[in-house]
């Protein structure tokens, strides 16, 4: 590392996070010198914490695009900058931002007296932009280990709930679990090749001619823990009782903001630094993972009746696709993933959002389909727009969804995956099916009980319009996401 | 241009819809009906416009979407395609005259469903790229769905809408791989490129196969043809007339533009294959047409072995095969239309639809019997009827290809004349078991068009023929194809 250079490279890239971190020691002074007593922390605090907060996302939000240092490695190849840690922290931020902006209304409603909570998004904020920097596998597990904190704080977070006890503690012990063998497939490749760095590997692999057992059972040790904190296929066990059990905004955070970062991670460690064992290794890894999670969310959402539950299944089944994507191992697929985490994290903020409204109109936060019957007569615009969201989310054209599948597929086709791209038609026409019985539910089945118009929170209606506008009118000009998503695969592949 | 404008009204028209209150019912009706309207009386321009000399593409309108990988919405019109927009544009002005009374549920969401429904059918029918084709053929399930499943009369709908949904859906997600194997194959999903690409026999085989998974389940064809009973029973009158009326063509015109387009040597080599089934299919549900006690499950199961019969037409290998299978497409979407109407009627007036309560209507409702008559006869093909010209003309080519398939085939007539006459002997004549109030001048004006365009194709067809033959003789005399 060349010291004379610290400021000109490795700070000027980092200003994000370091942005990030000193906000994070601000906001706490604020919240714990300002909430003195319990009575003023939510009518004086939350507001202005919420304006804090969401201040600060943007402002890292302009750092990270104004990046002056391109395409380097930085604090000795610990970290990395290129296309893709920018776009993908770009994607996170604005995910957050989304959460930010629906929590006032659950703050009030849930009696939230917790000003820490903002203080947790900024630690998320930070974790991921280090995660997605990461170029290294000590520096991945420790951004890692930095969210899962986070997220096992945040996941048990209602205290008079059993559930959320229960999904606290389920994650907690298998992301532990998840994190062991995270490190035990990093010591056996450092065993292997001698180094961590993810560059160093790329050109250590480059031209493997004999098979260690040590790399392959390494990575593959890896890449599980990595696809646990995603959620495939066949470590999956704990999404559903997390999702259900911790608070409905936790959830949406849980749902909708890790999945860029995990992808960039398993993207360069496929793509960039282990690409010369695609044949051997990755496709059929991937392949495996993508088919299980798709079978997995297929079958398991059809017998679901609570909503969140039901949620949590599909968003396997999306991991499964991305999965699938993966396995191609072409720039098309590189692109048609990308592609379709911004899709689907636009998809599930809306979804997600839909669901706290719910759960802030309904008594208990255990949404059953019952809770949801005749949503289209109580509030006949946001019924439209979530049908026509559950629509994209089964990957109905003219929506969003369609397209984000439709360049999955085009992956898998270019490199031949026929029988797998079948079995992926097949599970799509399974999965519909309970796409559309939502729909039944929403719109077809009569309302026994009194209805009342419930309108949306304000925060929540503003988030919702964005996500609605470019999903639904996505075919009218998908240039720019098409084109970007290629530029980011081109950069991570050459 | 005048696509564009067809399209740009349809888009004023539904963001119309979306602003004026929900309470303004007449308005709403009167505002809808005035678009579409207006709309099918630009499509005859289409119509007054057109070159019949040049099987080429026109009025095409290029609009560039993803440039870098060349794929663009290209629409245009051709002999081919020209009469469905036409019938397209002719039966939504009708569905919603027919609909004016109609008033359960939301009617805003009603006329939006099918407003959007009319833009997305104009594009399905006028697209010349495979991608968007495969778009718009898709999207056209969500609004029906919708209306199937809001609108519907009993509690059956749900299962319909869901039968609806998924059989298609199944079928078209294996043509996605189709298309996009294509797409990969020769960088393009122009249908004017592609027409000029040859793919391998055994490519051709398989992409025939994807492509047949998803029209099948649209025309029906035989084993996959279970939800079109249900769906057009459950259907509200104006969703079943839309129904049987248009998305049942998209099948028929699937497979002629690009099953028989893009993969002549396969459709070859499948013949044998669709000739089977079609006839099983005519055969079959025209018997069990005979025995249903449910005026709208009758009429459906017709319209099965209508469609099959259209499909034996399609893949005799001959011009005059083709041009009656596109008429009798036609002349179907005119005929099934009328009774779906007529049903409509009944139905509006004493809700049931079980055969055996309504007898010895032609003694007070005479005009009405006499229109019912005539489309009646128009179902089993009098001559006269643009029935006629189709199913006569199929059976030539039939004969043509193989003579026994003809021999099934013709039996179709003398089955239709038992399912049709025997059902308008229930209904019309006999011991009078219920008395109702004639036809008003709205239902009036719903049927005439129909009559009018029944007996114009029926009396006077090379007026629809002149303007196909360019087209269909560049298919099927094209290069490829032999």
């Amino acid at each position: 590392m060349k010291f004379a250079l610290i400021f000109q490279n490795d700070t000027a890239a980092f200003l994000p996070e370091m942005f990030l971190a000193i906000a994070i020691l601000v906001v706490l002074l604020h919240g714990s010198f300002l909430g003195v007593t319990a009575a003023s922390l939510y009518t004086y605090l939350t507001p202005s914490m919420i304006r804090l907060t969401s201040a600060t996302l943007f402002l890292s939000l302009l750092l990270v695009l104004n990046n002056p240092v391109e395409s380097q490695t930085l604090w000795n190849a610990m970290f990395i900058t290129d296309h893709l840690s920018t776009w993908a922290k770009f994607i996170i931020l604005i995910g957050l931002l989304f959460c930010v902006s629906v929590s006032e209304a659950y703050m009030f409603s849930a009696r939230f007296r917790a000003y820490e909570f903002f203080v947790f998004i900024l630690g998320i904020a930070l974790s991921l932009c280090l995660l997605i920097s990461s170029y290294d596998l000590l520096s991945i597990y420790l951004s890692m280990e930095f969210l899962s904190l986070i997220f096992y704080v945040l996941a048990c977070w209602k205290k008079n709930s059993y559930f959320s006890a229960e999904a606290g503690l389920k994650y907690f012990i298998l992301g532990s679990v998840a994190s062991i063998f995270f490190l035990f497939g990093a010591s056996l490749i450092y065993f292997a090749l001698g180094t961590t760095n993810l560059g160093s590997l790329a050109l250590l692999t480059e031209n493997l001619t004999t098979s260690s057992p040590f790399i392959y059972f390494g990575l593959i040790c890896l890449v599980s823990a990595l696809l646990f904190k995603l959620g495939a296929a066949p470590y999956h066990m704990w999404i559903a009782d997390v999702y259900e059990g911790a608070p409905t905004l936790v959830s949406l955070i849980f749902a909708v903001v890790p999945k860029v970062a995990f992808f960039a991670v398993v993207l360069r460690l496929s793509f960039t630094s282990f690409w010369s064992l695609f044949p051997t290794l990755w496709e059929d890894f991937f392949c495996v993972c993508g088919l299980t999670s798709l079978f997995i969310g297929c079958l398991c959402g059809l017998g679901e009746t609570k909503i969140k539950r039901l949620l949590a299944f599909s968003s396997v089944g999306h991991v499964g696709f991305l999965c699938l994507g993966l396995a191609s191992g072409s720039v098309e697929g590189v692109q048609g993933v990308l592609f379709y985490l911004v899709i689907y994290m636009l998809t599930a903020a809306f979804l997600w959002i839909y669901i706290l409204h719910l759960d802030l109109t309904s008594d208990s936060s255990l949404l059953t389909f019952a809770d949801a019957i005749g949503l289209v007569r109580s509030n006949p615009f946001l019924g439209l727009g979530v049908v026509l969201m559950i629509f994209s989310l089964a990957g109905i054209p003219p929506f969003g969804g369609f397209f984000a599948k439709f360049n999955i597929f085009i992956g898998l086709v270019d490199s031949s995956f026929y029988i797998v791209a079948i079995f992926a038609v097949f599970t799509s026409v399974i999965s519909a099916f309970y796409y559309i019985r939502l729909i039944k539910i929403f719109y077809f089945e009569k309302n026994r009980n009194w209805f009342f118009f419930a309108p949306l929170n304000k925060g929540g209606s503003i988030v919702l319009v964005l996500c609605g506008l470019i999903i639904l009118f996505f075919m009218l000009s998908p240039n720019l996401f098409y084109l970007l998503a290629y530029k980011i695969g081109l950069s991570l592949m050459f | 241009m005048l696509l564009t404008f067809l399209l740009l009204v349809l888009v004023v028209g539904i963001f119309g819809l979306i602003i004026i209150p929900s309470n303004q019912k007449l308005i709403m009706r009167q505002y809808a009906l005035s678009i579409t309207s207006l709309v099918f009386v630009f499509s005859l321009f289409l119509w007054l416009g057109f070159d019949q000399s040049t099987s080429k593409f026109q009025y095409v309108v290029d609009w560039l979407w993803l440039p870098a990988s060349n794929i663009n919405l290209v629409l245009g019109v051709d002999g081919i395609s020209l009469f469905f927009v036409i019938l397209t544009t002719l039966i939504f002005p009708l569905c919603l005259l027919a609909s004016w009374s109609f008033d359960k549920g939301d009617v805003k969401t009603y006329l939006i469903s099918f407003l959007s429904m009319e833009l997305v059918l104009i594009l399905v029918f006028t697209n010349l790229d495979l991608l968007f084709f495969y778009i718009f053929f898709e999207a056209v399930l969500i609004p029906m769905f919708l209306v199937i499943g809001i609108y519907g009369s009993r509690q059956r709908k749900i299962r319909a809408a869901y039968m609806f949904f998924l059989y298609t859906l199944f079928g078209s997600l294996f043509m996605l791989i189709g298309v996009i194997y294509i797409y990969l194959f020769s960088g393009s999903t122009n249908f004017e490129s592609l027409s000029t690409v040859g793919f391998s026999f055994y490519d051709q085989k398989w992409l025939w196969l994807a492509f047949f998974a998803s029209f099948a389940a649209k025309v029906p064809m035989l084993p996959v043809h279970i939800w079109l009973p249900e769906a057009h029973v459950e259907a509200p009158t104006a969703g079943s007339v839309i129904l049987a009326g248009i998305l049942l063509k998209l099948g028929s015109y699937g497979f002629l533009r690009f099953s028989l387009g893009l993969f002549p040597e396969a459709s070859v080599y499948f013949t044998p294959f669709i000739f089977s089934l079609s006839l099983l299919g005519v055969v079959y549900t025209s018997l069990t047409a005979i025995r249903q006690t449910d005026l709208k499950r009758l009429i459906a199961y017709t319209s099965v072995a209508h469609m099959n019969l259209v499909m034996i037409g399609l893949f005799t290998g001959t011009v005059i095969g083709v041009e009656a299978a596109i008429l009798q497409s036609l002349s179907h979407g005119f005929v099934s239309s009328a009774l779906f109407l007529i049903i409509g009627v009944l139905y509006d007036r004493w809700h049931s639809r079980v055969v055996k309560y309504y007898g010895g209507l032609t003694h007070t409702m005479p005009v009405f019997i006499i229109i019912f008559l005539f489309f009646t006869m128009a179902n089993l093909g009098l001559p006269g009827t643009s029935s006629f010209v189709g199913e006569f003309l199929l059976l030539v080519s039939a004969f043509e290809a193989n003579t026994t398939a003809c021999f099934f085939a013709a039996t179709s007539m003398i089955l239709g004349g038992g399912y049709s006459l025997w059902l308008f002997n229930r209904i019309a004549y006999g011991n009078i078991k219920i008395v109702g109030v004639d036809l008003n001048f709205r239902e009036f004006t719903v049927f005439l068009p129909l009559v009018l365009g029944t007996l114009f194709m029926g009396i006077y067809p090379n007026v629809f023929f002149s303007v196909m033959h360019a087209a269909v003789s560049n298919l099927v005399w094209s290069d490829l194809w032999m």
